[in-house]
């Protein structure tokens, strides 16, 4: 008998039936949904022991401690330290984000020499092998550029550099210098920093402490703590930056007049309150006097009645404190922080409590190393200015440690032409930055976790503190090395005797100079410095901030800003999205001017611009905010990146590239501030 | 065409029967891989003749997380050095202790990601009321690895956790067990 | 959907008076809860901020222009619009703490929630997470990766809820009654100014129960009805006054704003 259509079909419908009463329909339903939830691109989590390990976050121009939290030995997320004076368990955008930079795409996985136009791997025999050859050829012609002013890693490479002959050793430009600057111009002899915490009135001087500006963490928690003691903020500048947003009162000046606001006070001051015991008093009332009111008001856009009332605040204040700074991070004129401090000393805040500390320099222990004042005290924008000018000899080798000058310094033009002529550019960087891709030799350096790292009083400190990180990773990701260990191997091969053989050695060195014990300093025991040098200073030596009239229109206020980037580090990867319509609009940078400005300019909000400056020119739309004094136009730094990776190239401009440079009356150079011109695009 | 009738239930019950077998027999042996564990690890010999007990090796740690199985490193403790005369053992030591790898374990519990369970929680519950009696067995039990969702047989579903829950009184929120 | 009561409310009073719109909370959340890094982040219907933050401001021209920067993480509301509309239940207020929770292999994707939020706390999963190569290695074991097609939202660092819990059980101390400072969110835990303040809002004793039991203190968009967990405190009258679609006739008045 066959199988005819009845059967077959009757067949089938038993076979259904019976299916479902099997668990094969749905068991196949429920599996085949959790396997469309699987699908293999979708990352595993991975568990294991958790472990919190102390280190050190230095990506901005800050430095404090950070928890990492490591899981089976991996590490995940970066906390704030509550044990640490400068975190105080905060962290900043790039410290968050720091974890995560060890896989940034723009990482150098191995040492990099340059063949034409791009780069060939090599080991790091023939790296090192390489640089010893360029350095013996080289002599005394060398220069080192390093951005790392707290740690001991850039004096390991300093004293590379000086035991070949050469006193061509530069930290990137820091308000640190400018401050340390300053004061020894007013004959005082030590590190500049801020008790905040025992202030009772602060008045910032175009200091942006919450925004990107010394320790900013350390400050965010004084600021904090300071709400809860009524405790007075005041913010002097030409833009609403986010200090001036919380502080309890902004004071719009012009940009770069900080200074002029300083000499305008202390004039009050030495009006109102009889004064001894202070050197240089009478030559400096001279000065003071050229700063009235009306002057002042005309130069500044500040009122005779407001600066009164800051007087009066000053004088009545039982703790107040007078700190200069810039929106920039960087550029601060000597001057302006020579004035800022003149009014410090004229209310004997000098080493007060709540007043500005003078901090020791800190121990050296590589002997050849320049000391850091000198260091600190050289100018590297002045430096390249005329080895491009042709006026001092182009280093055959450079070295680039911490720092990207390709990108970060102003007049970046002329910054171009002195690369071009260096001989031989080398470049410590961990990321494919700027400078990097143009340079000759890649040595990447290891990042913080990978290795031993230190810092020695970030600028701001009130008191002088250490802080040494161990390595959190057993060892490095990829084939990278500690700068100063690389220095130190080349050292030797290029027989210069640095003292030491590993850069582990030198911290221990460090630590045992400071009274410090290696092993607790490596698991996160922090050194605080009791002591403050005893200041003769001199306010007959102040040089007051010139008071010609600009012939601007237009002046640029670049702000720096943490969340965006800083000069060793851009966007990092999981800092895109917090990067807002306010500074960066599509791929166009935004600049924010307020509508009486814009009018003036004839460009109305979301309009294109060309910025053109003494350095360049670049792009940008307009957004329009009150929050800006008439005539400025404030731009954040940190975007236009032309190297790196996909997360902050190509997006917005640099405005580095626009940004001029002015010599300031003390011999540094200043350049917070910069004329502009703005038409529509 | 006279036993029209017979030819359609006939096949009818075949099918029913059949489907049933299919379904019940051969679509679960079809469905399940089975795979071995990588090192043919002896509960017996740890349990019985090193008399140790299950926390000795499977701990709270000291945050109240659960340590699960045993990382290498805590296994190196008595097995930097092959201890017996096991060619596993042997091997383990060798590609795992002296090369500092974890061992690729089949976890026959293995929940999704999005699942979060925390064995404190229920540490006054019987081992076994969710997992596989191994401490009796000297080879561990064969893993069976669905084929289609990638998860083991083994794996405790939803409503396993729902019911025990709901009758001990404990709460059936989403984000109790959920991440 | 049934009102539940909790012993504990998990709640967060931000002082607006602090915040500087760093950004350090919103990248903290980020790397705590596996949220995937964006190349293009300028498009912000696209973009996944389970921390978002605003600025605000007081409308006025230079030089009286006031400013404030406003973190927004989800509200946790106690009466939520989404979890009312889920279609499938992925959302849900049933947890003692009062979280709102949001179950991935659930949710169909429809975005319902997302378009009932008044917040705009919600995020949809436009694209697969992609973790540039190697930085999978840095995904917390805390949160499951989220494939694309499902809404996801800030949930108070829930998994910190559970590991304190786990730490108490340890201890052996009871895990519904928890120290104020035993569980905190990481937005709460990196905020360098401490403006976030977190805690259980029914507990008199901790920090953020006085803090929105004071005048000062404000919800957003209150009269909704949402009941949000979140409140934000500032002593700034104009701020308060942006909390909620104010009359003009009710300002005047020198209302409760």
């Amino acid at each position: 008998m066959g199988l005819d259509r009845r059967s077959f079909l009757s067949l089938v419908a038993g076979g259904v039936v019976g299916s479902l009463a099997t668990p094969v329909v749905w068991k196949t339903l429920d599996d085949v949904s959790i396997w469309s939830q699987n699908w293999p691109w979708i990352p595993r989590l991975k568990y294991g022991e958790e472990t919190l390990l102390p280190s050190l976050c230095k990506l901005g121009t800050d430095a404090y401690g950070v928890q990492v939290k490591l899981v089976a030995g991996h590490p995940v997320a970066a906390y704030g330290n509550p044990e640490h004076p400068l975190s105080r368990g905060g962290i900043c955008p790039l410290g968050a984000a720091s974890v995560q930079l060890l896989y940034s795409p723009s990482r150098v996985r191995s040492p990099k020499k340059r063949v034409g136009d791009s780069f060939e791997d090599i080991s790091w025999e023939e790296a090192e092998a390489l640089l010893t050859e360029q350095l013996k050829a080289a002599g005394k012609d060398v220069a080192l550029v390093s951005g790392d002013d707290t740690g001991s890693a850039a004096e390991v490479l300093a004293g590379l550099v000086a035991a070949l002959g050469s006193e061509q050793t530069y930290f990137m430009p820091s308000e640190g210098a400018a401050a340390a600057a300053a004061l020894g111009l007013l004959g005082g002899d030590g590190l500049v920093g801020y008790d905040l915490e025992g202030a009772d009135y602060v008045l910032l001087l175009g200091a942006d402490a919450l925004g990107a500006w010394g320790t900013t963490l350390r400050n965010a928690k004084a600021f904090a703590d300071g709400r809860e003691r009524a405790v007075r903020v005041v913010y002097v500048g030409p833009a609403m930056t986010a200090t001036a947003a919380v502080a309890d009162a902004w004071i719009p000046c012009t940009p770069g007049t900080e200074g002029v606001v300083a000499m305008g006070l202390a004039n009050m001051i030495l009006e109102r309150r009889a004064l001894s015991n202070v050197a240089g008093l009478e030559q400096f009332r001279k000065q003071a006097a050229g700063f009235s009111p009306d002057v002042v008001a005309t130069r500044s856009g500040v009122a005779p009645e407001t600066l009164l009332g800051l007087a009066k605040e000053l004088l009545v204040a039982g703790k107040p404190l007078v700190v200069p700074g810039t929106t920039a991070a960087q550029g601060l004129a000597v001057s302006d922080a020579a004035a800022a401090l003149a009014v410090n000393v004229l209310l004997d805040r000098i080493n007060m409590p709540g007043g500005v500390m003078v901090l020791p320099w800190g121990p050296k222990v590589v002997a050849a190393a320049p000391d850091k004042k000198a260091m600190m005290g050289r100018d590297v924008v002045g430096y390249l200015a005329a080895v491009a000018a042709g006026n001092a000899p182009a280093p055959k080798v450079l070295l680039v440690h911490a720092a990207n000058p390709a990108y970060a310094l102003p007049d970046l033009k002329t910054i171009q032409t002195a690369l071009d002529k260096a001989g031989f550019v080398v470049s410590f960087s961990s990321f494919m930055d700027e400078t990097a891709a143009q340079a000759d030799l890649i040595l990447p350096d290891s990042l913080t976790y990978e290795r031993y790292d230190d810092a020695y009083t970030p600028y701001g400190s009130g008191q002088a503190n250490y802080t040494m990180a161990a390595p959190i990773l057993k060892q490095p990701l990829f084939a990278t090395k500690a700068a100063a260990d690389v220095a130190l191997g080349v050292a030797a091969k290029a027989g210069v005797d640095l003292g030491f053989a590993s850069f582990e050695e030198v911290l221990k060195a460090k630590a045992e100079a400071l009274g410090l014990d290696f092993e607790a300093a490596a698991t996160g025991t922090v050194w605080l410095g009791t002591e403050f040098a005893v200041q003769q200073l001199d306010l007959a030596k102040v040089q007051a901030p010139a008071l010609q009239e600009s012939a601007t229109d237009v002046t640029l206020v670049p702000v720096a800003n943490l969340k965006i980037g800083s000069p060793k580090v851009a966007t990092p990867p999981f800092g895109t999205n917090v990067i807002s319509p306010r500074e960066l609009q599509g791929k166009d940078m935004v600049v924010a001017m307020n509508a009486a400005t814009a009018s003036k300019l004839g460009v109305r909000a979301g309009d294109a611009v060309t910025l053109s400056g003494a350095g360049g020119e670049c792009r940008a739309r307009v957004r329009i905010f009150e929050g800006v004094v008439d005539g400025a136009v404030m731009a954040p730094l940190g975007l236009g990146h032309t190297a790196w990776d996909a997360f902050s190239r190509g997006k917005g401009a640099n405005v580095f590239q626009i940004l001029g440079t002015q010599t300031d009356v003390a011999g540094f150079t200043r350049f917070a501030t910069a004329p502009v011109g703005v038409r529509k695009a | 065409m006279a036993n029209s009738k017979s030819s359609v239930v006939l096949p009818f019950l075949v099918g029913v029967v059949a489907s049933l077998v299919l379904g019940w027999w051969a679509f679960p042996k079809v469905l399940y891989s089975q795979k071995t564990q990588p090192i043919r690890f002896d509960h017996v010999v740890h349990v019985e003749d090193q008399a140790m007990t299950c926390d000795q090796c499977h701990t709270f740690r000291e945050n109240g997380s659960f340590a699960g199985l045993p990382t290498t490193q805590s296994c190196a403790d008595c097995h930097s050095d092959v201890q017996g005369e096991d060619p596993e053992e042997e091997r383990f030591v060798t590609e795992y202790v002296q090369q500092g790898k974890e061992v690729e374990w089949l976890v026959y519990q293995y929940q999704p990601d999005n699942v979060y369970f925390s064995h404190i929680a229920h540490k006054d519950i019987e081992c076994t009321k969710c997992h596989l009696d191994v401490a009796n067995m000297k080879n561990p039990p064969v893993y069976y690895e669905n084929r289609i969702s990638g998860y083991s047989k083994n794996t405790m579903k939803m409503w396993e956790c729902e019911r025990c829950h709901a009758q001990n009184g404990a709460s059936n929120a989403c984000f109790v067990c959920h991440k | 959907m049934q009102h539940m009561e909790f012993k504990v409310k998990w709640g967060m009073v931000i002082d607006l008076d602090k915040c500087t719109g760093c950004g350090a909370c919103s990248i903290a959340c980020r790397a705590e809860n596996n949220i995937p890094p964006m190349q293009d982040a300028s498009n912000k219907l696209r973009t996944t901020d389970w921390m978002n933050i605003y600025e605000l401001s007081n409308g006025k021209k230079f030089p009286d222009l006031e400013i404030a920067y406003l973190p927004r993480p989800c509200m946790q509301c106690g009466n939520p619009s989404c979890s009312t509309v889920c279609p499938v239940v992925a959302t849900t207020k049933d947890e003692e703490g009062g979280i709102v929770s949001q179950v991935y292999p659930r949710c169909i994707g429809c975005r319902y929630c997302m378009a009932a939020c008044p917040y705009h706390a919600r995020y949809f999963n436009w694209f697969d997470p992609i973790w540039p190569e190697g930085m999978e290695k840095t995904l917390t074991p805390y949160v499951s990766a989220r494939p694309r097609g499902v809404v996801e939202k800030c949930t108070f660092c829930h998994h910190r809820f559970n590991a304190a819990k786990e730490q108490a059980r340890a201890n052996g101390a009871d895990p519904l009654d928890l120290p104020e400072d035993a569980y905190i969110p990481a937005c709460a835990e990196a905020c360098p100014t401490g403006a976030i303040v977190f805690g259980n809002l029914k507990n008199p004793e901790h920090r953020v129960a006085k803090l929105a039991a004071s005048k000062y203190a404000f919800r957003l968009l209150a009269r909704l009805g949402t009941d949000p967990q979140v409140y934000y405190y500032s002593k700034r009258d104009w701020v308060r006054q942006l909390g909620d679609n104010y009359l003009q006739k009710e300002l005047k008045g020198g209302e409760h704003v």
